[in-house]
């Protein structure tokens, strides 16, 4: 892991207007990411995590510019791919060739493949499309990264219906790998396949990383596999993140009362940790009214009356680790006057 | 305890444009008064279409019941007419779905689905006192607020976790004997499955239901069940109580499952993954279904296909192996392979 983000992310809110009323005017926004700020260093992966609703996937569609943003800053590198206060925004030229180095996976296999393209086709086509080579090397590029996940050579003519969700992922991924890039969203790549199908996926993801030398972040809702799989996670709740850190950091000492539960909630055998159980009452609440102060505060079972008041920031409790609650911060504060 | 249901040599072909397809090939299965039955598999390996026939809802004409008893309190319900069923599914068997949001019928009324159940089924009109102080008692059961409001109001008016609730509560109508629950939690967030799962044990302390649950999930299969069967390829490949299958899993297949999952394996340490794919129902499987995917197959494995043999703790596995004496766990042979 070097020392230099690969991807810097300041303060980003991507806001989804919702059109009301007989003018179909602009009534409110889905905040669905709401102030975000993380870097991603070369080599690692960093995990997001949170449930249904909390705008993770909106996280890494922003980042490649696949959504508009409504504020906040992307770097990638030394490139400012887009600042709102700025008023920057990377040429759509200049981006088309940083898109090489910035790839995604998406969830479902069965609906991001084309349907009525053989699978060199599929994997070759940005390659032709970017003008880096012609359609017979294409081909061969292809057949080699197919081979590579896993997809014997034989079967590159075939079309995506006669492959299971597992081999379709593979596709996916060698897709992703064709521009040998430096940076990949995987959004969910494992959710919607069987288990022993996602210990091959993730095994391979794990190999290619090293192979290709590649960056990852990692989107999911599952916590044992975030945290096997990744270097450091961020915990989001409603657009915001509640705490980041380690996977260490996060599950040996979980301090948000959010992530707490998130983890207690988990099964006891992905687990092993001999937590109580915290049940949460209630569900997420919408994105487009979310609660004042600190988001959490409706189903906290810690909650006072400063959190229905003020947003609490995002403070530091350990090299890497950070945590937005009051408790965290008062707990702290009593530890430095002691 | 007595026995509720027992089900003896199941086996289902669907007659699809492809050829026969045999979802399910010799199923033995029985659940006691009160017990918790767990059947865990991967996609496609049949423990939806077990749960779908003794509901009576195979699809027809496709599905085709091959050979088999089902035996629900000595009644042989293989032999009903529909009229039959009717008296029986959702009044003594009642079940509930993987997908909340299109289990419920959008244009009634929570009131009227729920209402409906009793008229049907016990004759209690629909709109009468009567029937709406079963509801409101059925959805207090399940923990909805305000229970009168909601019988006025609508599906999409709920989020996932609570049209689940409201899914037990119409399963419960009828003091069912019987809840088949077909993976009950899949489609909800952590924190919502955890809502539920404690549902679903508070229940059945104090209906005393059985319950026959299925998931893939063997996380909440080792919280929920009292005994567990696994499946693979329409067959039970090991069958146990809870703590004793997970103690000491003994077919590849069950071992495989347990150790690919990332939950306790520890970051950086490599992931056990089970080769290949699960056959399609149209391969004629003639010996062990698991043959192909298995590190320890050996002769006898290609042409013979292995029994269930139990010890006197009542876990049964169905492999070849088992004479030999059984196999040493999988993951340490990965360990020192490693």
């Amino acid at each position: 892991m070097s020392e230099k983000p690969l991807i810097s992310v300041t303060n980003i809110k991507t806001y989804f207007p919702i059109y009301g009323g007989v003018f179909s005017r602009q009534v409110g926004d889905v905040k669905a990411v709401d102030g975000l700020s993380f870097d991603i260093y070369e080599g690692e992966i960093f995990g997001l995590v949170g449930e249904s609703g909390c705008g993770k996937s909106t996280v890494g569609r922003t980042i490649l510019r696949l959504l508009d943003p409504t504020a906040g800053k992307v770097k990638f590198r030394d490139d400012i791919l887009f600042s709102v206060e700025e008023n920057e925004r990377l040429s759509e030229e200049k981006m088309r060739l940083l898109r090489r180095d910035m790839q995604i996976i998406f969830q479902d296999p069965f609906a991001s493949l084309d349907p009525r393209m053989n699978v060199s086709n599929i994997v070759s086509e940005g390659l032709i499309a970017h003008k880096l080579a012609k359609r017979s090397e294409a081909v061969e590029i292809a057949i080699d990264l197919l081979e590579r996940c896993g997809i014997a050579g034989e079967n590159a003519g075939k079309y995506p219906h006669e492959f299971s969700g597992g081999q379709r992922q593979r596709i996916s991924i060698a897709r992703a790998l064709s521009f040998n890039p430096k940076f990949i969203v995987c959004d969910e790549p494992i959710a919607a396949l069987d288990v022993s199908i996602q210990a091959q996926i993730l095994t391979l993801m794990q190999e290619l990383k090293e192979e290709f030398n590649l960056t990852y972040l990692f989107i999911s809702h599952d916590l044992g596999v975030v945290r096997y799989f990744c270097d450091r996670i961020g915990v989001m709740y409603l657009g915001n993140f509640v705490e980041t850190g380690t996977s260490e950091q996060l599950f040996d000492n979980p301090l948000h009362p959010y992530t707490k539960a998130l983890l207690s909630s988990m099964p006891l055998l992905d687990s092993g940790l001999e937590m109580e159980r915290i049940i949460l009452k209630g569900s997420v609440p919408s994105p487009a009214n979310p609660p004042s102060g600190c988001k959490f505060h409706t189903r906290c079972p810690f909650v006072f009356e400063k959190c229905k008041m003020e947003k609490p920031e995002m403070i530091e409790v350990e090299p890497e680790h950070w945590v937005a609650c009051f408790l965290v911060e008062n707990s702290s504060e009593n530890q430095n006057e002691g | 305890m007595s026995e509720i249901l027992r089900i003896r040599d199941l086996a289902i072909d669907f007659n699809t444009s492809e050829g026969i397809v045999s979802a399910v090939r010799g199923v033995d299965l029985k659940i006691s008064e009160g017990e918790v039955l767990g059947l865990v598999g991967e996609s496609g390996c049949g423990k939806s279409v077990t749960s779908l026939a003794v509901m009576g809802l195979l699809p027809k004409p496709e599905g085709v019941l091959k050979s088999g008893q089902i035996i629900f309190e000595n009644k042989n319900l293989t032999a009903f007419r529909e009229e039959e069923w009717q008296k029986i599914r959702g009044n003594e068997i009642s079940m509930i779905f993987q997908e909340p949001m299109t289990a419920l019928n959008p244009v009634l009324t929570i009131g009227d689905q729920l209402g409906e159940v009793l008229q049907v089924h016990k004759g209690i009109r629909l709109g009468s006192k009567e029937n709406i102080d079963i509801c409101v008692e059925n959805l207090i059961k399940v923990g909805i607020p305000r229970p009168q409001q909601v019988l006025n109001e609508y599906p999409h008016q709920f989020s996932g976790g609570m049209r689940q609730r409201i899914m037990i509560a119409m399963a419960l109508s009828c003091d069912p004997k019987l809840i088949i629950a077909d993976e009950p939690t899949t489609a909800l967030d952590v924190t919502i499955q955890a809502q539920i799962l404690d549902l679903l044990r508070e229940l059945k302390e104090t209906m005393k239901t059985s319950i026959l649950f299925i998931t893939h999930d063997l996380g909440v299969i080792h919280e929920m069940a009292d005994r567990v069967m696994v499946m693979y390829a329409g067959k039970i490949v090991e069958e146990g109580p809870t703590k004793e299958l997970f103690a000491n899993p003994s077919h590849p297949y069950t071992q495989g499952l347990m150790h690919s999952r990332p939950g306790k394996v520890k970051k950086g340490d490599p992931l056990y993954c089970i080769p290949g794919m699960v056959p399609s129902g149209r391969q004629q499987i003639i010996g062990c279904a698991f043959e192909p995917r298995c590190q320890y197959s050996f002769r006898p494995c290609k042409t013979i296909c292995p029994l269930l043999e139990f010890n006197e703790k009542g876990h049964g596995y169905a492999c070849h192996l088992s004479k030999e004496g059984g196999i040493a766990n999988v993951g340490k042979a990965v360990n020192i392979s490693n």
